[in-house]
């Protein structure tokens, strides 16, 4: 049996939520191998191969591969299927979340993802309505695993290992569909920290209402090297980017603060913020429900907490 | 070009569930049940596809019990040509409602599954993807916008779709026959009028049983415990910002001599 984790690349780069996976990955107490696939990845791979327990870094190197598309990828990954009986993908990338479901389809087996907590190789811990309760399930066909995992959730692997694991350069078949193509890509600038890795994190409700206030939060970010967070309400109010969008539906994040404005603490946003270590809301509802999942709460005037908050932040 | 819409029966997105009694999954057989609410944004797209001219016929199919008839009443309500149910006495698990929608799609010729990206209960987010591997067909995920493709080179049908993507968004030409799976901005579900919904009523629902569309639908997932997700936190609450600061400094999360 061998655990095949999906890296995290993005041209030449590995991410680092790939040092998480192969964290999860030693779990399964089997030998781990990491598929580098995209264009001119070699030097994700060799960054790979430096992570501890990896046995053997898989590099797919190929054009048809450069967009990690989910056709082409699925098809690689099954290809490669014969002797890896678990597929480990992570549901910080979104491409992971396109493809390793396709390709349970292809394996025609159920796979599992937002997976929080490997118990054995057939239990596994992950939410469940919108991260209200938890639930341990198990698989119950012995089929291979196809699992997405929760990075924020594992331990991540050290990268410091003086030898190497050895890459292997794949054969990439033939016949590899590339029917889908990218016509144009939109990136928002990102400058600032990313929101997955921050560690803290400005959340941003429809309780920052007016220019004035959100420029403030974003100043205050800076100053604390923080990521800035967002409702579904706010994006939706055209007033931040839609990656921005922590909940249900958008990114889960475990900071070691979060720092929730004039957000009311609905279910679906909660979601995304549970792991954080310390949660602190401004709200001027004192019936608020974030008050209710937060670990610190202070009833003021989002504009004025921000306003008090930046001017502290200067004098010292 | 026909859509194929499948809409989903989930407990009502306003619900908060807690676990059943003794670590069982939460009991919401009497909870308000509601369309998926991505599905519902996938329906309204096709709708708008249909009348911008680019499909002709919706067919709106839901799978699960007969209670699932309900959500099918809202897909005509809303504007949908057709509306197929597939009983079965539990909703199916990704694997099975995949391979029956797979059935669906080929049996009514559709060019095009237009769905939900992910089940607000259960939040798989598995289906659409191993619907297109089942058919073969490419995949546009989170999508956000829908617009018809020029003639391509070989004078195949292509749709242009606008995905979201963690730093951004990227449009994909994607050829029909495909599967898109909508994310939240996809589109605004239209409101449902109280005569539409009447009218709704009257309207026939085609029946079909998973033997017949050559499934056998069968669990490969166990629930072994539930839990609540975390001890509510209880906020203890501070009286000025001065407070706040310190408590962040206590620990380490504010910038003291400039490091934050
Ligand atoms: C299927 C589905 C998925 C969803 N997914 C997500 C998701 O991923 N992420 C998400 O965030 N939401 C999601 N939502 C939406 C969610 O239900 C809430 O509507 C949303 O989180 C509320 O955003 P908000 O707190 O900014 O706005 P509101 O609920 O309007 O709250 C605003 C808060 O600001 C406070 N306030 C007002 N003025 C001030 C002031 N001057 N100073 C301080 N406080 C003030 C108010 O007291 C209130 O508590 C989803 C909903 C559905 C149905």
């Amino acid at each position: 049996m061998t655990v095949l984790v999906l890296a995290h690349v993005n041209g030449a780069r590995l991410l680092p939520g790939t040092a998480h996976l192969v964290g999860a990955a030693r779990a399964f107490d089997q030998p781990v191998h990491v598929l580098v696939a995209g264009e001119g990845a070699r030097e994700a791979a060799e960054r790979a191969a430096r992570l501890d327990g990896v046995e053997r870094v898989l590099l797919a190197d190929d054009t048809r591969l450069a967009q990690q598309l989910a056709e082409p990828m699925a098809v690689l990954l099954h290809s490669l299927g014969a002797g890896h009986d678990v597929f480990v993908g992570g549901m910080a990338s979104m491409a992971h979340r396109e493809i390793l479901p396709r390709l349970a389809g292809l394996l025609d087996v159920m796979g599992l993802s937002d997976v929080l907590a490997i118990e054995d190789a057939s239990t596994f811990r992950r939410p469940a309505y919108a991260g209200n309760v938890i639930t341990t399930v198990r698989l119950t066909d012995d089929g291979p695993r196809v699992l997405l995992l929760r990075e924020n959730a594992f331990e991540r692997a050290g990268e410091e290992r003086s030898q190497p694991a050895p890459v292997e350069e794949l054969a990439v078949p033939d016949d590899l569909p590339a029917p889908v193509k990218v016509l144009a890509e939109e990136r928002h600038d990102d400058t600032g920290p990313d929101l997955e890795s921050a560690r803290i994190v400005l959340g941003m409700g429809r309780g920052v209402s007016g220019e004035e206030s959100r420029e403030m939060l974003l100043e205050l970010a800076e100053r604390l090297n923080a990521a800035v967070a967002a409702t579904r309400m706010v994006v939706d109010d055209g007033l931040a980017p839609s990656e921005w969008q922590v909940g249900q539906t958008g990114k889960r994040i475990a900071p070691a603060l979060y720092m929730a404005f004039g957000i009311s603490g609905a279910h679906q946003h909660l979601a995304g913020i549970r792991d954080a270590e310390l949660i602190v809301a401004v709200n001027t509802d004192d019936q608020a429900p974030i008050f209710r999942a937060a670990d610190f709460g202070l009833v003021m005037d989002a504009a004025e907490a921000l306003r008090l908050l930046r001017e502290r932040s200067q004098t010292k | 070009m026909k859509i194929l819409a499948p809409v989903r029966q989930t407990v009502d997105h306003n619900v908060i569930v807690h676990p059943g009694p003794d670590g069982r999954m939460p009991d919401v057989a009497g909870a308000p049940r509601a369309i998926n609410p991505f599905d519902e944004i996938a329906l309204e797209a096709a709708l708008q596809l249909k009348e911008r001219g680019l499909a002709e016929v919706v067919v709106a199919v839901s799978i699960g019990p007969e209670a699932v008839e309900k959500t099918l009443r809202t897909a005509l309500a809303m504007g949908a040509d057709e509306a197929v149910l597939v009983e079965v006495p539990d909703f199916p698990e990704p694997p099975d409602a995949a391979a029956l929608l797979a059935a669906l799609a080929q049996r009514h010729e559709a060019r095009l599954v237009l769905m939900g990206k992910q089940e607000i209960d259960n939040d798989f987010g598995m289906t659409a993807q191993m619907l297109a591997a089942r058919l073969g067909w490419p995949q546009a995920m989170f999508a956000a916008a829908i617009e018809p493709a020029g003639e391509g080179s070989g004078g195949e049908e292509a749709l242009l779709v606008t995905c979201e993507r963690e730093t951004g968004t990227r449009t994909l030409r994607v050829p029909l026959p495909c599967v898109i799976a909508a994310d939240l901005r996809l589109a605004q579900p239209r409101f449902v009028s109280l005569a539409n919904m009447m009218k709704a009523k009257r309207k026939p629902v085609a029946r079909l049983s998973p033997q017949e569309l050559g499934v056998r639908p069968r669990r490969r997932l166990e629930v072994v415990a539930v839990e609540a997700a975390e001890q509510a936190r209880a906020a203890t609450m501070l009286e000025s910002i001065d407070e706040l600061v310190e408590v962040l400094r206590q620990r380490g999360l504010w910038p003291a001599g400039g490091e934050a």
